[in-house]
């Protein structure tokens, strides 16, 4: 992986790397990229691509109201709260 | 240089289900933050989906509906990106196989019918929404999970009104089949569009700009003729037109670049592991089929054909399923289109509106409706007083209309010896009439008429009036 894939891939997941850490994790990266490519060496000319290995279709549920847990559970784990939201930081200026 | 505009909607619509689209919370409409969550649409580790069944039979119906060839086999992805209003950090989406391609939606600018081809409706789940205060950003996630289905049209027209009219009969057609309440104001019908212009008859696109927030359909119209325009002027003075989403701002009819959330879009879509695919077989989807409403725009080309009632009228008694059908029940009583016409858009649509009720919630029966219908037709009452003085009762009531007739003593006159002396007293009060209409000057007859029908209480029944006063002057 090239330094510019992998400072995307630090941005998306929202992480801040040293120049250390930076080297290591590149390193491990590359190694799990190369280890995965084994698979390109195999032939799958006419093959569909695998989208599920269960073999399993339409699982479905009835439209049936299932109690919700309350305003109380859902934000226990908060860190931050006002009223009944969630408090996050500002995300628009 | 002339310039030309392509347009291509997005459109957003919750699905009527009771509950979310892969758990059992409510969808209910305004209730108090976060009340409607647990741990699934929480996105809490751990938790797996279970797809809504009424959710997929809702989609493929308004697909069917909208004449999209229904996908055999269709299956779930992942949109991933960080935002506080997706707490699991991806939208479950359907990304390369959605369950529906093609169809379209028939539009008529000028008596040019046209089809605005689609090209595709995916099912997807709604985010939450946020609130931003001076301090931070507010999550309710009341919202996170519900259903919607994503109907994405093709680059196929290339004006508002084109545009405008695309919602209207797509929104007519969700409605008509009843897998949506399609309530703008509630979120229930959003849409997003796409806008770009080019040089006449240059083959390729233009660069596209996305315009969001717009809340109704006349705001659709208004952005993207603003859009059109500037982006035109942008051309023309040597800039060039970024790829961006921009939003209408409603207050100062204007499109304004949306500070953008993250750098260029990276979704990496893939797979939905925790969802099995979906296939459907062809018995499944011919039942679902029989289940769609004639299209709207059918109904009212046969209203038009076969009953010759007016492209007005027929506009109005197509304008909601619910009235469509109750004319539909009510000729089947009484086999008079026009006069049925009539009454809808007049009385019973003045009471609904005054009521604020739709006529799912007229009190009428349609058996009473009609009774009173053939009580005006066989002479048994004069119209005026039907309208005047039973209907008001009858919507109180919903009474046998006879009987209301019977009891407040509303019946008509139709005994020639009485109607013809409140004639010759009328006549004896106003000789000028008289002279007038001796005359030829048919308009004077107006004046008896109406003094007949004072001295009668408007019971008298007016053609038996005006054949006796037509007897009186020949004689």
């Amino acid at each position: 992986m090239e330094n510019d894939a992998f400072d995307n891939v630090e941005k998306l997941s929202r992480l801040k790397f040293s120049e250390n850490e930076k080297n290591t994790y590149q390193k491990s990266f590359n190694n799990i990229l190369q280890y995965v490519e084994q698979l390109a060496e195999i032939n799958t000319d006419g093959i569909e691509p695998l989208i599920q290995v269960s073999e399993i279709y339409n699982v479905f549920r009835e439209d049936l109201p299932i109690n919700s847990i309350g305003v109380d559970a859902a934000l226990q784990n908060a860190p931050t709260k006002e009223g009944s939201a969630f408090k996050v930081p500002k995300v628009i200026k | 240089m002339e310039f030309e505009a392509t347009i291509g909607l997005e459109v957003h619509c919750q699905l009527g289900t009771n509950t979310k689209l892969f758990c059992g919370c409510t969808t209910l409409f305004a209730q108090e933050p976060n009340s409607q969550t647990c741990p699934v649409c929480l996105g809490h580790p751990g938790t797996l989906p279970v797809l809504n069944k009424k959710v997929f039979e809702y989609a493929v119906k308004a697909g069917l509906a909208i004449g999209c060839d229904i996908q055999k086999f269709s299956k779930f992805d992942r949109k991933n990106y960080y935002y506080p209003d997706l707490p699991k950090a991806y939208q479950i989406t359907q990304f390369d196989k959605p369950f529906a391609l093609k169809g379209g939606i028939e539009i008529n600018i000028k008596g040019n019918k046209r089809v605005v081809k689609l090209e595709r409706i995916q099912i997807e789940e709604d985010a939450g929404k946020l609130i931003h205060t001076a301090d931070g950003s507010l999550v309710d996630l009341n919202r996170a999970g519900t259903p919607l289905i994503e109907i994405v049209s093709d680059p196929d027209m290339s004006t508002s009104e084109e545009a405008y009219q695309y919602l209207v009969n797509l929104k007519k057609i969700l409605k008509y089949n009843e897998v949506s309440d399609c309530e703008m104001q509630e979120g229930s019908l959003r849409c997003d569009a796409n806008i770009s212009v080019k040089p006449i008859g240059q083959k390729e696109l233009g660069t596209k700009v996305e315009v969001k927030n717009l809340n109704s359909f006349r705001y659709v119209q208004a952005a993207i003729d603003y859009e059109i325009v500037r982006q035109i002027q942008d051309i023309q003075n040597g800039n060039k037109i970024s790829q961006e989403t921009r939003l209408w701002d409603v207050d100062n009819g204007v499109t304004e670049p949306m500070r953008s959330k993250e750098g260029a879009h990276d979704y990496r879509f893939f797979p939905e592991p925790d969802l099995p695919p979906l296939i459907l077989t062809d018995k499944e989807i011919e039942k679902i089929k029989s289940t769609v409403a004639e299209p709207p725009l059918k109904r009212k080309e046969r209203f038009i054909s076969e009953l010759k009632l007016s492209e007005y009228d027929a506009s109005i008694l197509t304008e909601e399923k619910p009235i469509a059908d109750y004319f539909e029940n009510a000729l089947k009583e009484f086999n008079k289109p026009k006069e049925i016409a009539n009454w809808i858009s007049n009385d019973i649509s003045s009471y609904l509106n005054e009521k604020k009720i739709g006529i799912d919630q007229f009190p009428v029966s349609i058996e009473n409706m009609t009774s009173l219908w053939k009580l005006i037709d066989d002479g048994t009452i004069n119209k005026k007083i039907a309208k005047e003085k039973v209907f008001p009762l009858l919507v109180e009531s919903n009474k046998n209309p006879s009987e209301i007739i019977e009891s407040e003593g509303l019946a008509g006159k139709n005994d020639s010896d009485e109607i013809r002396k409140w004639v010759e007293e009328a006549m004896a009060k106003n000789q000028k009439a008289v002279d007038d209409l001796k005359n030829g000057k048919d308009k004077a007859k107006g004046s008896i008429v109406g003094m007949v029908m004072k001295a009668s209480k408007g019971l008298a029944n007016p053609q038996i009036v005006n054949k006796i006063i037509d007897d009186i002057i020949n004689s």
